[in-house]
Parts: C-alpha cells; sequence; structure tokens
C-alpha cells in the first residue's frame, strides 16, 4: 500500500495525539480531563489538576519523546547500516547511560536529588559515545564502528552485572534490576524537561539526513560519488542516535524493540525509502511506547509491569518472524 | 597508489578531453577499475593529483564535483527494494538541496535517462529483483540523469546482451559530444575499438599504451599485454578474437 509522504504522517500524527490524550486520561483512577484542565488553568491546586500535572502529563510526554526518539534513531541506523536489523542500541550509548544510571542507583539511592539519575545516565551515554570514537578512529567504517559499539555494551553490561553481583541487599537488587527494565512510571515534569533539550538536539542533526540515506542506498562508493561525505555522515548520526538515545535511557530505562521493530513495520507505507521512513517512523515509534505504556496500565498484574517488558514480549516474537522471513528471502 | 605493498597504480598520466569518449582497457587486475575510483576522487591517491575542469578534485567541493562527474561502478549493490524509477530519480541528488522537490526539469532528466538506456519497461520493478545487465542499465540511467560532465563508467557492458552491449555503447558515444566527456573500462577490445576516440592500455599498474585504437590495439601490445595471439579485423567494423594463449 502507498500512503503519500504528508497523509500517512498525519495520520500517524492523529493516532500519537490521541495515544497521548488517552494516556492522559487512563490510570488506576480516571481523570475527569476537562475539570482537571480547568483547574490547572484557574490556577486551582485540586487532586485532578495535581493527577494531571505532576503524574499524568509527565508520563504521557515522557512516553511521547522516548517513542519518537526511539523510532527515529532505529530508522536512522536501519538507513545508515542498510540493514533491517539493525537497532539504536548498536551505537553502545544506551548501555552507558544504563551503566551510569545503575551506578547511581547503587551508590547514592535515596541520599541524591531526583536529577541525578538521568543526568547520570545521559553523561554515560556521552561517555560511551566518545569511547566508541575513540576506540574506531576517525575514519572509521561501518564495521569497526558497530564493533566498537558491541564492545561498550559488552563492558556497560559486564559492569552491570557487576554492580548487581555486590548489591548490598535484595531489595537493591530488585530496584536495580527493576530500572533497567524500562519504566516511566513517576517521573516528573523536572525529568522531562532534562531530557527534552538532548532529545531535541539528536533530532534536530538527524534533519536533512534522508536525502544521504536514500543515496546510500547504492552503497557508500556510489553515495560518496553522488556528493555524500560517508564519513561526516556516519559520525553525524552515530552522534545524533547517542545523545538522543542516551537521553531516552537515562530517563526511562532500556526499552527494547521499538527501534527495531516500528521502522519495519512503516517501511512498505513509505515506498523502502530511508529518507521518508524517519519522519514516519519517529511518530510511530511516539505512538507505540504510549500505546505500550497505556497497555501496562490496562493489563492487571499482581506488581505493576513495566513497559520495557511488554515491548519486549510483543517484540522479540516479531524480531524472530523477521529472521525467519529474511532466511526465506535468501535461501 | 599502494595497498598491502603492492603498487595498484603507478606513475599514470591520463587526460579526457571534451567531447572524447576514451576506452581504458587491459587484463584483470591491471588497476583500471582503481585507476577509475582515483579519477573520481572516491580514493585519495598516495603521490599525484587529479585536476577537474584544472581544478584539484579534492578540493572541489563534495556536491558541485557530484553535478559535474559522474561514476558508474562495475556491480553495485541495492540496499533496499526501490523501485527503478526512484533509484534513477536519486541522480538528481546532486542538484537537489535536502528538502527540494524534482522540478521539472529534475523530472525530463529522470525520464530521458529512462528512455536512453531502455529501462522503461523496469521503471515500476523493485530494483533488487533486477538481473545483472538490468541492474547496470539502470545504474547508468541513474549517472546520466544527473547531467554530468564528465562521465566515469566501470564495464558498463560486461553484463548486457548483445542489443544492450550495442546500444550503451551508442549511447556513450552520443553522450560524449560538446562539453561532455567519458571515460570507459572495457574488456571488449573490438567495441573499444569501433566506438572509442582514444584508448589506454593497462597493465600491472602502469600505462603500457595510449592513442588511436589502431595503434593501441597492435598485435605487439596485445600479445604483451594479454598473452595471446588474436585475429583482428578491420574496416568500419572492426573486431578482434582471441586465438590462444601464448
Amino acid at each position: 500500500m502507498k500512503l503519500s509522504q504528508a497523509k500517512l504522517c498525519t495520520l500517524l500524527a492523529i493516532v500519537a495525539l490521541l495515544l497521548f490524550i488517552a494516556s492522559v486520561a487512563i490510570g488506576r483512577d480516571s481523570l475527569p480531563l476537562l475539570t482537571a484542565l480547568k483547574d490547572t488553568l484557574n490556577g486551582n491546586d485540586s487532586v485532578y489538576a495535581v493527577i494531571l500535572n505532576q503524574i499524568r502529563l509527565p508520563r504521557a510526554l515522557i512516553a511521547l519523546v522516548a517513542g519518537a526518539t526511539l523510532g527515529l534513531c532505529g530508522a536512522a541506523m536501519q538507513g545508515l547500516l542498510r540493514n533491517p536489523l539493525a537497532s539504536p542500541g548498536l551505537v553502545g550509548s544506551a548501555s552507558g547511560a544504563a551503566f551510569f544510571a545503575v551506578l547511581v542507583l547503587y551508590f547514592g539511592t535515596g541520599m541524591v536529588p531526583p536529577y541525578v539519575l538521568p543526568v547520570a545516565g545521559m553523561f554515560g551515554a556521552l561517555l560511551a559515545t566518545v569511547l566508541v570514537y575513540v576506540l574506531a578512529g576517525r575514519d572509521a567504517s561501518v564495521t569497526t564502528l558497530i564493533l566498537a559499539g558491541v564492545a561498550i555494551n559488552a563492558l556497560a553490561t559486564a559492569g552491570m552485572s557487576l554492580l548487581l553481583n555486590l548489591a548490598p541487599s535484595p531489595f537493591a537488587v530488585r530496584e536495580l534490576v527493576l530500572w533497567t527494565l524500562g519504566d516511566i512510571t513517576d517521573r516528573s515534569m523536572n525529568d522531562f524537561w532534562l531530557m527534552l533539550p538532548t532529545s531535541l538536539i539528536g533530532w534536530a542533526m538527524l534533519i536533512g539526513v534522508g536525502g544521504k540515506l536514500d543515496s546510500l542506498t547504492l552503497g557508500e562508493r556510489t553515495a560518496q560519488s553522488m556528493g555524500v561525505n560517508p564519513v561526516h555522515l556516519r559520525w553525524r548520526i552515530f552522534i545524533a542516535v547517542s545523545l538522543a538515545v542516551g537521553a531516552a535511557v537515562a530517563t526511562v530505562g532500556m526499552i527494547g524493540f521499538i527501534g527495531l521493530v516500528v521502522p519495519h513495520l512503516l517501511r512498505p507505507y513509505v515506498a523502502h525509502e530511508p529518507g521518508r521512513l524517519l519522519a514516519a517512523s519517529a511518530l510511530g515509534g511516539a505512538c507505540v511506547l504510549l500505546a505500550a505504556d497505556i497497555g501496562v496500565r490496562l493489563i492487571p498484574t499482581d506488581s505493576p509491569l513495566k513497559v520495557g517488558v511488554l515491548t519486549a514480549l510483543v517484540g522479540a516474537p516479531f524480531f524472530l518472524h523477521l529472521i525467519v522471513r529474511s532466511r526465506r528471502e535468501y535461501l | 597508489m599502494t595497498r598491502s605493498e603492492r603498487k595498484l597504480v603507478n606513475k599514470v598520466s591520463i587526460r579526457l578531453a571534451a567531447g572524447e569518449l576514451v576506452g581504458l582497457v587491459g587484463p584483470n587486475g591491471a588497476g583500471k577499475s582503481t585507476l577509475l575510483n582515483l579519477l573520481a576522487g572516491l580514493v585519495k591517491a598516495d603521490a599525484g593529483t587529479v585536476l577537474l575542469d584544472n581544478k584539484n578534485i579534492n578540493k572541489i567541493p563534495l556536491q558541485q564535483k557530484s553535478q559535474m562527474l559522474a561514476w558508474v561502478a562495475q556491480s553495485g549493490p541495492v540496499n533496499w527494494p526501490l523501485t527503478v524509477e526512484r533509484i534513477v530519480a536519486l541522480g538528481r541528488r546532486p542538484h537537489l538541496s535536502a528538502w527540494q522537490r524534482l522540478t521539472d526539469e529534475d523530472t525530463a532528466a529522470i525520464e530521458y535517462a529512462i528512455a536512453a538506456t531502455d529501462c522503461q519497461s523496469l521503471r515500476h520493478q523493485d530494483a533488487t529483483t533486477l538481473s545483472g545487465g538490468e541492474r547496470t542499465r539502470m545504474l547508468l540511467a541513474r549517472a546520466l540523469a544527473a547531467q554530468p560532465k564528465v562521465l566515469l563508467a566501470d564495464e558498463p557492458i560486461a553484463a548486457l546482451d548483445l542489443k544492450h552491449q550495442l546500444q550503451t555503447m551508442q549511447l556513450l558515444r552520443q553522450f560524449s559530444s560538446g562539453d561532455n566527456a567519458c571515460l570507459v573500462v572495457l574488456h571488449d577490445l573490438s567495441m573499444a575499438y569501433r566506438f572509442c576516440d582514444r584508448l589506454y592500455l593497462m597493465s600491472e599498474g602502469e600505462m603500457v599504451a595510449e592513442g588511436q585504437p589502431s595503434d593501441v590495439l597492435s598485435d605487439d601490445n596485445l600479445k604483451a599485454v594479454y598473452g595471446v595471439e588474436v585475429i583482428k579485423g578491420g574496416g568500419d567494423l572492426p573486431y578482434i578474437v582471441p586465438v590462444r594463449e601464448l
């Protein structure tokens, strides 16, 4: 099915908006949206206004931004690597962010102000990016970059395992593990304002790379002959993805499969063009994370279901389906 | 240019003038493709310079260079199942800024390129499903759509059937007029003899001969470079057929 870019993006934006409103409205206690909005505008600190501004709104906004980041960065990575199985996690910044966040949880639970956790996460993401740069070298090929990213991933995972291993109490272990599962509950507007600038910088860096990714369809050499500087493009996407995904992971933990699955689902609707996929995939990612975050509230479980678990539960079988299908294609 | 201590291209001087169709011939591993990459500014030489319009090619801004010069790979990947039409349209990218849509002029260039390479029947086909020859024609169309002044083509007819070999050579001949020029790597010496204004013969990274096809493709040169004996025929339709190894 072929939709024009404008139609597809409008459609996805409408769905994202509806899901956003639903995310604000749905929860343990139902929220009369209009009353809550009226109270907020009148400066009335009613219960409804507090629920809206301090619980529901940050949660929905963070899901929107983190989801869009994951979708966008997944599409950018798949375009850059020309591989439908690539994901934003490959650049190493996600696990760098997770490691530093876990480090803060390990040493400083309850003692540090709440903004330290996302700040540390973002620092970890940047540090991982710098390490990948140093490891791979300026003129690195895509393969070297990925290997460097995988090495940093392995290092960060090993670090996290060590912290879990040495954790002083089962409660600490539980807290560390639960954080890494990916979750958007109990976030404040401060968390949102912290993640927003870095996310926006990452997004802005990806503006205008669409045409270059299209040219890359014919291989790096041909793209180069068509005026694309492959080294610049590689680093631009790598750093953009590191910043945006780092901010997302530092705020919501590890949420897998959105960056992998969303671009793949939308690709047929943009005639497989990697450039057109970027915007669509960003909107699609926002829709999926908003929907998943509503899902965890609606699915009745004894202890609250983490949104990262839900996306993995839905995403992993899809990933398997992709592998089986690509195996069939290459036979 | 040296890689792993092997001199791929050594002390080569080559010139391409406006209105010329120049052939680059030589055995496998002679360094023809590497030379073409060097000339396109895609790899940097350890020593020496490439001038495009009297300017050092590595100093020309990438986009400006890609408007003037197009390079067609020997065989290139097509990584996503785009339609042939979309791939050919990519040829216009050097002329467009990131957000610009295709103008009528762009569309006309694309249509011309599709027609000239006989790709009309393929235009809506998924480019990853094309045969080797069809893919070569599509990649050539992509390069022509850019409306370059200089076209560097690496073995564009190696995978083509007889009709399309002829069509492609005629197309390159037609392209190489006025301000335009084309350097083409060829293995088919008969085609090189028949269509090219001048030829360069390479062997083991060095230039062995250059000049008129009749001089370059002399019996002695062919024996020395290819190590084969050939039968040649001439007139308006020259042919060169290998007979036996020496």
